[in-house]
């Protein structure tokens, strides 16, 4: 079939056209596709942050045995955090810490928040129990949760690092 | 130009070895996105160090004994259970509670069951919750717990009724009728999210 006489090649510009928008879209697929299969392996440090923490705090740093926090530890964690004196020397974290990032010993690009909160997720005692600066809102922020028992009664202790 | 090549072959060519190189690609991977279990991991650990807690903390307060003494002797069961245990929910005791707003409340379901010994020396299984069968990413707590022969059986409304566990006809039987010990059972706490 000869449109142009004058044309030899037995192709036509739709022919061109389709073939290469179809090569195109693949393109764009791939191109696409390729950065998501790389996900799984970059950083996790943010939930091994959060999940280190937690777990330090509720099973060690904060307990008198695994889940069962310490009081006495537990609220002079969180005066001294806010400001207030140091904690009793007897408790097994860094008493001498004035933030959150100083006490975990985080880059300083990292930061973390911690709160004991009722099942229902408000923070205990009007918000007392809550130490370190308020979670990035445009960053990715991950959380850890535990539950723990703190003077006698189950609470859940939540860790946040961004 | 007396080319007669068709541009569309090409292309679908072409296109055929860039998406077979990311199925390649996809294959050699031992990970990839489409690898279920890697996004969730750090939720089954949650969900894990949870029901541990959540032993922990019962123990802790002494409200999980009251819920394995929670028993009916007239009915053989959980006061008010079902033959499975209790299939709608957590059983109206303290530990009951803690359960609903640690794991229901948060769309987290769980089965509770109790291990013991017979007197045949067999392990045994009696559920207590049963709130179906737990997914393959299930994390599973237990705890032991020593009974005495002193305990008393619960009544309907959770308080302690006259009947001592060493009088009662009990579910777990005493392993030593001697001394105060009445058994050690295990209890085990699988949560799931639905």
């Amino acid at each position: 079939m000869h449109p142009h006489p004058s044309d030899d090649r037995a192709q036509t510009t739709i022919d061109f056209a389709i073939g290469i928008g179809l090569f195109l879209i693949v393109v764009a697929f791939v191109v696409a596709f390729v950065p998501t299969i790389f996900t799984p392996f970059q950083s996790t440090e943010g939930p091994q942050t959060a999940d280190r923490i937690a777990t330090s705090l509720s099973t060690d740093r904060l307990a008198s045995e695994p889940y069962v926090l310490n009081e006495t530890c537990t609220t002079g964690f969180f005066d001294q955090l806010d400001g207030g004196g140091p904690a009793p020397s007897a408790c097994r974290f860094n008493t001498s810490a004035d933030t959150t990032r100083q006490l975990f010993a985080l880059d300083r690009t990292r930061d973390v928040n911690v709160t004991v909160r009722y099942a229902n997720g408000s923070i205990v005692d009007g918000g007392r129990l809550a130490a370190g600066p308020t979670p990035s809102e445009t960053t990715s922020v991950t959380s850890a949760t535990r539950v723990v028992s703190l003077d006698g009664q189950p609470r859940r202790l939540v860790v946040r690092t961004w | 130009m007396d080319r007669a090549q068709a541009h569309t072959l090409e292309a679908i060519t072409a296109s055929l070895i860039l998406v077979s190189s990311l199925v390649f690609a996809l294959q050699v991977t031992a990970v990839t996105p489409l690898t279920g279990s890697t996004s969730s991991q750090h939720i089954e650990n949650q969900q894990a160090a949870a029901a541990e807690g959540a032993l922990a903390a019962a123990v802790e307060n002494g409200t999980l004994t009251p819920t394995l003494l929670y028993w009916n002797e007239s009915e053989s069961n959980w006061h008010g259970a079902t033959a499975d245990g209790y299939v709608q929910g957590p059983p109206p005791t303290a530990f009951g509670d803690t359960l609903e707003e640690m794991f229901l409340d948060r769309g987290i379901v769980f089965d509770l069951t109790l291990y013991y010994v017979d007197d045949d020396g067999d392990r045994q299984r009696e559920p207590i919750v049963d709130l179906g069968e737990p997914s393959d990413h299930a994390s599973t707590a237990s705890r032991t717990v020593t009974l005495a022969d002193g305990d008393a059986l619960r009544q309907p409304d959770g308080s302690a009724s006259d009947t001592a566990l060493s009088n009662a006809s009990y579910l777990v039987s005493d392993a030593d009728p001697d001394q105060t010990l009445y058994s050690v059972v295990e209890v085990e706490l699988v949560v799931w999210r639905m």
